[in-house]
């Protein structure tokens, strides 16, 4: 029997399969705007379930990086929760870098250094037994005094940075000893600390006292703010980058800071000063140079302009693959916005080593031919606060340092830290036999690293006093476990800005296991080297309380503040400043008759660097924002952020080599020395005849568990160095690496 | 000439690996759902076409399969939740704008539907075996007069379960590979054709057979005519609609689109059902078995392919 | 009322300090975000632009998270922002999929989680976690309704943008180039 509806080919009628899924559609569709398909969508209910983390405020001051932010930390149940500027310190006005915001990173570290250690096994390798403090100083203090008895104090040396150091510089002046090499000299900011010092007689400061917030014209060489988060100046640029002023951004990479610029300007790397010194042409053979102030200020100007002469825009293009018309529109810009102009001194200048002195030299004339020390908008004269020492006895005789030979870098402002090295391998001019490093990573922040280790195999005595088991603490032969900066106490942090100030750096959780503060470190280590009488104090809030009332400061103001301020007096010519040059002469020096007496060139030169062999690219290496060099690649908060630890290949001269963006290469530089592998950047923001990567990665000490293995070590790829003769800085951008892809 | 861009961003590491928010819970779901969807419709449109007595027992069957496979799929999709023990809040309000939320509500409501169809069909072998229960039995004459109209609200339930899925994806208007209206009616004559294939699977009757087939080939063209449409569609929407497209049609999900969803899933089973009802080939179970494994793989493709192309790409 | 943010880009440096504060503010889990920084480079060397921007939820008046939410767990605040009741949540992802930004996440107790325009602060009179750290002052938030406030001076001035425009949900987060 056929059955009813047999060879149709559907069972519903096509029209009603269309009808109902229509209908269907349509009805879902329109409940979208039916006002009461959103009934409950505005109902004001819902608790608010982000209640904060608000706690106990305590002011302090940051030390993640050396600018000394203040800040406030709210604590909750012995943790801190989070981290604000001090909206009453100077430095942070409120506000903070991602680094200081992520500090309660270092505090709860579990990595943290926590009990002291000494070595059991070889040295470097990394094998230790917890001690107790007693042993430990007790062993310090032994054998520093046999050491002071067969080769003289002087031949301990102290490697230190940061501001909880200086109750170990205290501590050691008063052993007798004066080789305090800090690696922030010849390692950084010494050529440009020098060169300020031979021009103005003063150096632009820590933090540098750049009136970017009104000046009219900045031009950064190298300097990558924004990248570089020195907070109060990224204030002031972002103020000045609003305002449309104008900036000029000399970089072989298109930084952060170029890409906000009004030129940028691609130069070829090592040839700056070769641009610096046409622009000098420039200004002063067109007379657009600040006459008055110059006439006023300083000495030179004539054979300035003699010296000049030859480096026509013309000249400097050739050298620096740059424009010469650009040349000429920049240099008379900077010198239209004079004196409210800037040419920004930088702050690691160690670059090429034969030149970098005079760079500096050339930058700190060029704002001397602007007007711009001593002016609005330009390096204002900082007001410091007034603080008054807490009474202890003279220091005794020291030796002059063992950094140098007689006639070497003679203009150095501090002992090389390479060279006290040196001194300590081969014992010239006299042995060094003991090293005490306060927070200083040697084995990365030093370069030519074979050097470093041989020397510390030469040493009789290696202590390390650090937070975070750092590569060196790995080869040292005592570990001194300190209190990290928001658990401690420190000496009382002067302030030199806009006004003066008397900041405070205190407690704000507990120390984890016997992590002690170093002011406890060193007073202990004083008593047992019977030098007690530097530490005529029991507790740290007595010294501090003597010396804030000495100071006619009130001590719990500055606890409950975090910072006082000193009244304020002028720091421009605009506000009334008398200005007076602090060289010799009274004047800045154009011409600079010290270093001609010393065999230099009076006025700066251009050394131009070896170019690249074929097939390599320069090294450049510089900093990101959310880290501060090593220090924290194992904090597990900033780990969160965008780690930069790439590097930055052309994007066509990558794709010469078949590398693409996020392929993981390995580096390899001039004397076959390989970095551990890393991914590729291949970005059109940066030259085809360099590489860039940022400072602090590659850690190998396994007791950073979470910054081991991380990114590529650049330092360890630095093994070549140019010593600049004039202050012994070492230039570290000498070195060469091509690229090998990995798998 | 497309300008040279680069994007980075803090979280960029996380996507390169962690973009998918859904996984394999939803198209498992989706193909349940999208079965018991075509089961439903099925069995009510015969019903409502011929009458209840043409009504197989493989029908019957699979009308009574209809809730184990649904409560599979709604486990899958319990599963997908991350916070389960608030999985009671989708009953505690209804907002119809809301596809999901339709849906969820969709999805209890057919459980009394199909069971009450199940009851109004003639029950003669199993009936027999059935103890006897005086509540059953008022259930059963009660459904039994009133099979037309359970057959419209299961053909209607059908439906709904078939569509709001689709609507699902494309309403969520971020994902560009679901931006189509016809992804509704696609999941909707997808599901019918897999209901269909779930039916032939277990159909005995020869007649019911070809006439299921012959659904099943009128079912496939109208797919490959949704599929081309919801394409086609898509592609003349802007270069991020595009670049969605080529996921599926050149990219990482090209072979299993067109070779095994397209190809093997429907143009296959298509031409050897045409073959088998002309009488040039054997009506075998490997054509709805290949409808099966379409219809899942396609709902695979769907929904991972469609995370693949967003608007942020860092 | 209706709380905006208006974002300078050209202040903007990447630092990433925006993301930490909001990560401690609010509890942010690790690997999660609740507002992150973008770059976009464009043209080639050496003819280059950057674009940074610091991005989040777009508190959408539009927003597609909320009309598909099954439970009315995502909802409108009285100021126009979108906020989340956990205790409706079910973590089905409805709205994660409906988010044309990626601007919310699976918080680890189960619950999706994102950017709450710090509302917990705003109605404290205080700045959000993010506005605040900003050390280039980036970033302002405001009642666009209230004519007087910097944020409604901002949007009168123009030359506005936001992100993805094409997904057109009338976003309240907007950026200054």
């Amino acid at each position: 029997m056929k059955r009813p509806g047999m060879g149709s080919p559907v069972p519903l009628s096509r029209r009603r399969w269309l009808a109902l899924t229509a209908g269907t559609l349509a009805a879902a569709t329109a409940a979208r705007f039916h006002p009461l398909g959103d009934t409950d969508a505005h109902a004001a209910s819902g608790p608010l379930q982000d209640p904060g983390t608000d706690g106990r405020i305590v002011r302090s001051v940051c030390e993640v990086c050396f600018w000394k932010c203040g800040i406030q930390a709210h604590v909750q149940e012995g943790r801190i929760t989070k981290i604000q500027g001090n909206p009453l310190h100077p430095l942070s006005n409120g506000k903070l870098c991602p680094r200081g915001t992520g500090g309660a990173g270092l505090a709860h570290d579990p990595d943290r250094l926590v009990r002291p250690l000494m070595r059991v096994g070889e040295r470097g390798s990394d094998q230790f037994k917890p001690v107790s403090w007693d042993e430990a100083l007790g062993h310090i203090a032994g054998k520093l005094e046999d050491l002071k008895k067969k080769y003289g104090a002087e031949s301990l040396a102290i490697f230190n940075h940061g501001a909880g150091a200086s109750w170990f510089v205290h501590l050691f002046k008063a052993f007798g000893t004066s080789n305090f090499g800090a690696p922030s000299y010849a390692q950084c900011r010494g050529p440009r600390d020098t060169a300020f010092d031979l021009t103005y007689g003063a150096e632009p400061g820590s933090p540098e006292v750049l009136d970017i917030a009104n000046t009219r014209c900045l031009v950064l060489l190298g300097s990558h703010l924004g990248e570089n988060m020195h907070n109060t100046q990224v204030q002031d640029f972002a103020s000045m980058v609003a305002r449309h002023a104008d900036l000029i951004v000399v970089d072989p990479r298109f930084s952060t800071a170029a890409s906000k610029a009004r030129t940028w300007l691609p130069i070829r790397p090592g040839t700056d000063t070769a641009l610096l010194l046409a622009w000098m042409h420039v200004i002063v053979h067109e007379g657009r140079y600040n006459r008055d102030y110059v006439e006023k200020y300083t000495s030179g100007i004539d054979k300035l302009k003699e010296h000049v002469t030859k480096f026509t825009p013309e000249w400097a293009a050739a050298e620096t693959g740059l424009d010469a018309a650009v040349i000429r529109d920049t240099a008379r810009r900077l010198a239209g916005a004079a004196p409210a102009a800037i040419v920004h001194p930088g702050r690691h200048t160690t670059w090429y080593g034969a030149d970098d002195t005079h760079r500096e030299r050339a930058i700190a004339i060029l704002n001397a031919l602007l007007g711009s020390w001593g002016s609005r908008g330009g390096f204002f004269i900082p007001a410091s606060p007034k603080l008054a020492p807490y009474p202890t006895p003279a220091y005794p005789e020291a030796r002059a340092a063992a950094d140098r030979l007689p006639g070497e870098a003679p203009f150095a402002l501090e002992p090389l830290s390479q060279g006290i090295r040196r001194a300590t391998i081969d014992g010239k001019p006299y042995p060094i036999k003991a090293w005490f490093v306060y927070g200083s990573n040697l084995i990365q922040a030093l370069p030519q690293r074979e050097e470093t280790i041989k020397a510390i195999q030469a040493l009789d005595l290696l202590v390390v006093v650090d937070v975070l088991p750092m590569e060196i603490a790995g080869w040292a032969d005592v570990v001194l476990p300190e209190a990290s900066y928001l658990e401690r106490y420190d000496d009382l942090l002067k302030l030199s800005w806009h006004r003066g100030g008397v900041a405070l750096r205190q407690p704000v959780v507990d120390p984890p296991g016997e992590a002690k503060p170093g002011w406890w470190i060193a007073r202990q280590l004083a008593h047992k080297m019977n030098l007690g009488q530097y530490f005529p104090w029991t507790d740290i809030e007595e010294y501090l309380k003597e010396r804030c009332a000495r100071s006619n400061l009130d001590f719990e103001q500055l606890k409950r503040d975090g910072i006082i301020l000193s009244p304020p007096k002028p720091t421009t010519l605009e506000d009334g400043l008398t200005l007076t040059i602090a060289t010799e002469s009274g004047k800045i020096e154009l011409y600079s008759e010290k270093l001609e007496k010393a065999g230099f060139s009076p006025m700066p030169e251009f050394r131009r660097p070896p170019a690249p062999p074929p097939g390599y690219f320069r090294l450049l290496y510089g900093r990101a924002p959310a880290q501060t060099f090593g220090r924290t690649s194992n904090n597990r908060q900033l780990g969160e952020l965008s780690h930069g630890d790439r590097v930055w290949v052309n994007a066509k001269a990558a794709s010469d080599l078949g590398i693409h963006d996020g392929d993981r290469v390995v580096l390899v530089n001039q004397d076959g020395i390989q970095s551990a592998p890393l991914r590729v950047k291949a970005t059109e923001r940066i030259r085809s005849d360099c590489v860039f990567m940022p400072h602090g990665w590659g850690h190998t000490a396994k007791g950073l568990r979470y910054a081991v293995g991380k990114g590529a070590d650049d330092s360890a790829l630095i093994n070549r160095i140019e010593v600049d003769p004039v202050m012994g800085g070492t230039g570290m951008r000498v070195n060469f690496v091509t690229l090998r892809k990995e798998a | 000439m497309q300008p040279h861009v680069e994007l980075d961003s803090t979280r960029a590491h996380l996507l390169e690996t962690g973009h998918l928010f859904w996984g394999w819970e939803i198209p498992v779901y989706l193909f349940l759902g999208g079965l018991v969807a075509g089961l439903m419709i099925t069995v009510s449109a015969v019903i409502l076409r011929y009458g209840k007595e043409r009504v197989t027992s493989a029908m019957r069957l699979g009308l009574l399969a209809a809730p184990v496979l649904l409560s599979l799929g709604m486990g899958a999709l319990f599963l997908d939740l991350t916070l389960k023990l608030h999985v009671f809040r989708f009953y505690l309000t209804f907002r119809p704008a809301a596809p999901m939320s339709l849906g969820s509500w969709v999805l209890i409501l057919v459980y009394p539907v199909q069971a009450l169809l199940v009851l109004a069909l003639p029950w003669h072998a199993f009936a027999s075996r059935l103890p006897a229960h005086a509540l059953l039995d008022r259930v059963r004459s009660l459904a039994e007069r009133l099979v037309r109209p359970l057959a419209w609200a299961g053909l209607l339930g059908g439906i709904a379960l078939g569509v709001y899925t689709g609507v699902l994806l494309s309403t969520t208007v971020a994902n560009p590979l679901w931006s189509s209206s016809s992804l509704g009616f696609l999941f909707l004559v997808s599901g019918s054709s897999t209901g269909v294939a779930a039916l032939m699977m277990a159909e005995r009757d020869h007649d019911t057979q070809a006439m299921l087939a012959r659904a099943d080939v009128a079912l496939i063209v109208a797919e490959l005519a949704v599929i081309a449409a919801w394409i086609i569609g898509l592609a003349t929407q802007g270069p991020l609609y595009r670049e969605a497209v080529s996921v599926v049609l050149s990219g990482s999900y090209a072979p299993m689109f067109l070779g095994i969803v397209v190809f093997g899933g429907l143009l296959v089973p298509m031409v050897l059902e045409a073959m088998a009802l002309r009488g040039k080939a054997m009506h075998s179970r490997l054509v709805p078995a290949l409808v099966l494994a379409g219809g899942l793989l396609l709902r695979f493709v769907i929904v991972y392919a469609g995370q693949e192309v967003r608007f942020f790409s860092v | 009322m209706r709380r905006v943010m208006v974002i300078d880009t050209s202040r903007c440096v990447g630092c990433e300090a925006c993301v930490i504060a909001c990560k401690n503010e609010n509890r942010v889990p690790e690997g999660k975000y609740r507002d992150w920084v973008t770059q976009e480079a464009r043209g080639e060397f050496p003819h280059l632009s950057l674009e940074i921007r610091s991005e989040r939820c777009n508190h959408c008046s539009d927003a597609h998270c909320i009309t598909n939410c099954p439970t009315g767990s995502s909802w409108y605040n009285d100021d126009g922002t979108v906020q989340i009741d956990r205790s409706k949540c079910t973590g089905c992802k409805a709205c994660i999929a409906s988010c044309p930004y990626g601007a919310r996440y699976v918080h680890p107790d189960g619950f999706v989680d994102k950017c709450s325009l710090c509302v917990h602060r705003l109605d404290r009179g205080q700045p959000t976690a993010c506005e605040e750290v900003c050390p280039t002052g980036a970033i302002v938030t405001g009642d666009a309704d209230d004519p007087n406030s910097e944020v409604a001076r901002l949007i009168r001035r123009g030359s506005l943008h936001v992100v993805h425009p094409e997904a057109a949900t009338r976003p309240n987060v907007y950026y200054v180039r």
